[in-house]
């Protein structure tokens, strides 16, 4: 962490300052000991006064320093977080809650905070001054050399015998935390039905449970914490007592070598001496946080390195043709093959309906298509060139059966796949598929707020939002996940005009049940269990 | 400071351990008083000879001690109270916020709910722990202080005692202040942090696909940029009041020195009462320490709070009557609509105008209609997501509003697209329907909601981890175990709204022969725009613009 290293040097010097400001005080209390007037203590005043100002101010710089710095490392570790999040995709995101990964991108990268500005500083002072100090104290006295030596000795071993637990609690405080977020939005996203089926009651015994154990799992964790700075505490005030009646009794019977200044001195230092490694002791679970945090984060990190990584093609200026070449996807749960040796061909501005039972895979053939997931035989071949993984992605416009509605503006979310397009373009998107109407409502218009903690979308409207996020975009290669349900026969008819004018001049696969939808293709894939039942021809509608 | 009380008052469950953990911090604040005056005495009775008093060595090795095992034991004992508060008040926040839901939560949502949920009552911790305990304590200190000094000199008492508020009351006001709004927008900023970052994990393909993930991860980078440049000027306040709060300090050691020397060179104090005077107010000053920092988060205490208050106070869009009026739930099952005109809140227009429809006991009766002409409303108004504006619901004669929700409720089965799958095994998703049903019941269920081939390939079963971090169930499956959670249920009301939407011909053909059976001796309101469905009414209505049309 060489960017820490200013901040050590300046905590350091502030550190030391210690010693001059002890001695000075000590000097003071020794004058006044020995019944000096009061006049002639006005010169040490202000020499003690002017050290702790600097010390005090040097101490502040140094801490604000190392918030920067924390600052900076934590911009950083979210912004690699979010970076490999979009290269693990929505494959490896659907495994995980996503109220755990939210949590690490948000809440354990805020753990860093504490281990950057204040553990690691400390770590490196928490050894350097207390062995600073010893020197002016074995000058003085041997003995209380000794004595605070060896209490000082003790510290690592203390803290050693704690810590080797402390990490494992951490880890479980935190995989307790990021499963009770998890399950609280859970239930949260699910409370309609849980009023409905009469489970409130019983489901706030559970949540009740969560948060219990949250608790029991977080004081785990204290306890082990508070445990090593009470060790910290019974070796300072243990060595404090012991030098105090070491120098006391020395004095009362004539036998000590330690004159008044330097025993108030000695008195003074020794809070001083074990400051650092009381800090130490109370930014340890920093440590142990930062740690368990920095688990999560790595695996999350190292996962998406493990991925190859890839980019789009250009995009491509006409209309596709796409040939599936035996391709078969099987997904790693297992739980059944998802396309078994899948043939079909798209010509170039054809429109092509993919038929079947929920489950047929024709979800699956869609999210080859977007790379979000990879055949595991066969090839895709576009106007005659096989691509692979991520390649279409600049010439593919998707509209999917629940669209992310994000906490933005109308057209932030409209412009989603065409950041500059234009707002005539916007707003002829909207009247296509019958959102103008809804969209003038809006107090705002198009800057009005939507998506969470803005003005709410109904499913209906949310659908058809993605269909004009899907016009806006203007690709090539149009994908959609069945378009038309969810949606009355009136809309139906708005959705199925907006399509005619989304099918001129481009390639289209459609996902669907729609008898009116079927009608419209050029061409009809049937599908059951994962493989095409029937050979891929043109044939009339069947509608 | 009226929310704030409104927490104390919700934390008075754990008042036992907080009490406890108040004196313990009384006690450690007192013994360290009395180490470092006790060691500061023996030293400099050594230094004037022969006034160490026998046995003052053994009893600071056993201030040494035991204060050390205090400081363990507050600690403890103060945030086992705090914890248990926080634990009551997540539950606490649900119970508030679930008769809230779907009617009075639009435009705030699972996330948002989430954020105060967990983060703002974490950020109430801060009341008890740093706020109120350490001030108790300081005002203790302060007492203990005016006691020993003014024993010597009252211009050291004056003087120490005014650097003392100087730390315990100047600094930390001066901190809260400028903290207040950085707090306020720390909360802000992760509210925002939180939201972009849940868009952007849930909604990670629409991103991807339309290239849109750089800029999202913006967004995200730019509420986190807001969050640390809040947590970073917070840094810099407490930073520089710790830097006062020990400059204060330092002041008031050498105020006892100056002025104790000037009372001893007028021959008004002793040497040792000086000495004392320096090393109590030494230790006293620790109490001082962590209270600007408290009070600096006191701005970002409040705005939770507020938060959490804002959701909690919401009126429910409907609420039970009180018990005198209460009417037992009646065993027919006639549903009536009388003049029903409803309008949703915010909206311009009204959802229902006039309703008046009998669902005779056993009757069905599906509904048709464009989108948004008020077929969903008359399914609400039945469960009581919303009440009438106008005219009023009836079942047997009874106004819905007599009645308990949560029996109400349990004599209705709804099924719709908008059911939830919870992230729990398949069992623990359909004993939703009924708690009781044992494994035979389960497994008929499913058979009769076509769940048969669906459970032969899961890994383990009924107890296979569905939802998130689960086996991922697509939209036909969750409507068919959404189907036999209402199958479980067995209510003799079904509201069935778009039951098959979404499906392909051959399911739609097996969920209505499955309800089809099923159905028989209930009342039933459909609603749907497929043809379908409608083959299982007995008579088929049409609503258009919130208007019953007659049927012709």
């Amino acid at each position: 962490m060489p960017r820490l290293i200013p901040t050590v040097a300046v905590m350091g010097v502030a550190g030391l300052l210690a010693v001059p400001q002890a001695w000075l005080l000590a000097g003071l209390i020794a004058t006044l000991l020995s019944g000096t007037p009061a006049a002639g203590l006005m010169t040490p005043t202000v020499l003690v006064v002017g050290v702790l100002a600097v010390r005090a101010a040097l101490s502040a710089l140094a801490e604000i320093q190392a918030s920067a710095a924390a600052q900076r490392v934590k911009a950083q570790v979210r912004a690699e977080l979010t970076k490999a999040l979009a290269k693990l995709g929505p494959a490896w995101l659907a495994a995980r809650p996503s109220g755990a990964v939210t949590a690490t991108v948000v809440d354990l990268t805020e753990a860093l905070d504490g281990y950057v500005a204040r553990f690691l500083p400390i770590q490196v002072l928490a050894v350097v001054l207390p062995l600073a100090f010893l020197v002016p104290v074995f000058l003085i006295d041997v003995g209380t050399g000794w004595i605070l030596a060896i209490a000082g000795a003790c510290v690592p071993v203390a803290m050693g015998v704690v810590g080797w637990r402390t990490a494992a609690t951490a880890r479980a405080q935190m995989t307790a935390m990021a499963r009770a977020g998890g399950y609280f939005l859970d239930r949260l996203q699910g409370l309609a039905t849980l009023k409905l089926f009469g489970e409130i009651e019983r489901e706030a015994g559970r949540i009740a449970a969560v948060a219990d154990d949250l608790r029991r799992r977080t004081m785990a964790v204290l306890r082990l914490a508070f445990l090593s700075s009470t060790a910290l505490e019974l070796l300072a005030s243990g060595a404090l007592a012991v030098v105090a009646i070491r120098l006391g009794a020395g004095m009362i019977d004539g036998s000590g070598t330690v004159a008044a200044r330097e025993a108030l001195f000695l008195l003074i230092l020794i809070p001083e001496i074990f400051l650092p490694l009381r800090r130490l002791g109370q930014h340890y679970h920093d440590r142990a946080a930062a740690m368990a945090g920095a688990e999560a984060m790595l695996e999350l990190l190292d996962a998406a390195d493990a991925m190859p990584e890839e980019s789009g093609n250009d995009r491509l200026a006409m209309p596709p043709a796409l040939v599936f070449e035996g391709v078969s996807l099987i997904r790693q749960d297992g739980r059944r093959a998802s396309l078994d040796a899948v043939s079909f061909t798209a010509g170039a501005g054809e429109t092509v309906a993919l038929v079947g039972e929920s489950g047929a895979g024709k979800s699956s053939i869609l999210a080859i298509l977007l790379g979000t997931e990879r055949p595991t035989a066969g090839r895709i071949l576009v106007d005659g060139v096989p691509v692979a993984g991520v390649a279409l992605r600049p010439s593919v416009a998707w509209a999917g059966q629940s669209p992310r509605v994000l906490a933005a503006s109308l057209a932030d979310n409209l412009r989603l796949g065409c950041p500059d397009a234009p707002v005539e373009n916007l707003l002829t998107a909207l009247a296509a598929v019958r959102l103008d109407q809804w969209a003038d409502a809006l107090p705002d218009g198009l800057d009005t707020m939507i998506g969470e903690g803005g003005r709410g979308l109904s499913g209906g409207e949310a659908r058809r939002l993605g269909l004009a996020r899907t016009m806006v975009r203007d690709a090539p290669l149009v994908l959609l996940d069945e378009p038309t349900a969810n949606l009355d026969r009136t809309s139906e008819a708005a959705m199925l005009d907006a399509l005619d004018r989304l099918r001129a001049g481009r390639t289209v696969i459609i996902a669907t049940h729609s008898p009116a939808v079927i009608e419209r293709a050029d061409r009809i894939v049937r599908l059951a269990r994962g493989r095409v039942i029937e050979p891929p021809a043109r044939e009339a509608p069947d509608g | 400071m009226a929310d704030l009380m409104y927490f104390l008052r919700l934390a008075r469950r754990q008042a036992g351990w907080m009490a406890v953990g108040l004196a313990a911090a009384l006690f450690v604040m007192g013994a360290g008083i009395a180490l470092l005056g006790l060691a500061g005495g023996m030293v400099a009775g050594g230094m004037m000879a022969g006034v160490v008093v026998a046995g003052a060595a053994v009893l600071l090795r056993a201030l040494a001690v035991g204060r050390a095992i205090a400081r363990y034991l507050e600690r403890l004992l103060t945030h086992e109270a705090t914890f248990r508060v926080l634990a009551d008040l997540r539950l606490w926040f649900f119970k508030q916020t679930a008769p809230l839901s779907p009617g009075r939560l639009d435009g705030l949502r699972a996330s948002d709910l989430l954020s105060r949920l967990v983060g703002d009552i974490d950020a109430l911790d801060g009341l008890y722990l740093r706020l109120i305990t350490p001030g108790v304590v300081a005002i203790a200190a302060a007492m203990i202080l005016a006691v020993v000094l003014g024993g010597v000199s009252m211009v050291m008492a004056v003087l120490v005692l005014g650097l003392f508020a100087l730390a315990g009351i100047g600094v930390p006001a001066v901190a809260e202040r400028a903290g207040r709004d950085v707090g306020a927008e720390q909360v802000v900023a992760v509210a925002r942090l939180r939201t972009a970052t849940v868009d952007y994990v849930q909604g990670i393909t629409d991103l991807l696909v339309n290239q849109a993930e750089a800029r999202q991860a913006a967004r995200i980078q730019a509420a986190g940029h807001q969050r640390d440049t809040a947590g970073h000027r917070q840094a810099i306040i407490a930073a520089w009041s710790a830097a006062a709060t020990q400059v204060t300090t330092h002041l008031a050691l050498i105020a006892v020195i100056l002025t104790g020397a000037w009372a001893v060179h007028t021959g008004r104090a002793g040497l040792g009462g000086v000495v004392l005077a320096l090393f109590v107010t030494l230790a006293a000053f620790e109490a001082v320490a962590p209270l600007p920092g408290a009070w600096q988060t006191l701005g970002r205490i409040k705005t939770a709070a507020r938060r959490l208050l804002e959701v909690a106070t919401t009126e429910p869009a409907v609420s039970d009557p009180p018990p005198d009026r209460r009417v037992p739930v009646p065993s027919e099952t006639t549903l009536r609509f009388e003049g029903v005109t409803f309008q949703y809140p915010g909206s311009e227009t009204a959802a229902l105008r006039g309703i008046d429809l009998t669902i005779a006991e056993g009757e069905r009766v599906a509904i048709t209609g464009p989108s948004g002409a008020g077929k969903s409303t008359l399914l609400s108004l039945i469960v009581r997501f919303h009440d009438p504006d106008a005219g009023r619901v009836t079942l047997d004669g009874v106004d819905l509003r007599d009645l308990a929700q949560v029996e109400l409720l349990s004599r209705i089965g709804v099924l719709s697209q908008a059911t939830a799958i919870f992230a729990g095994t398949l069992r623990q998703n359909l004993l939703l329907g009924r708690a009781e049903a044992d494994e035979e019941t389960l497994r008929a269920a499913l058979a009769t909601a076509g769940l048969d081939s669906f459970v032969g390939s899961l890994p383990d079963g009924l107890d296979t981890w569905l939802g998130e971090a689960g086996v991922a169930v697509s939209g036909g499956e969750a409507r068919r175990i959404a189907l036999a959670r209402v199958l479980l249920k067995d209510a003799p009301i079904l509201l069935l709204d778009e039951p098959t939407e979404g499906l392909d011909a051959d399911t739609e053909a097996e969920v209505i022969q499955a309800l089809g059976a099923f159905i028989e001796g209930r009342t039933v309101l459909l609603i749907s725009h497929r043809p379908a469905p409608l083959a299982l009414a007995d008579r088929v209505l049409r609503i258009e613009d919130g208007r019953l049309q007659q049927p012709g």
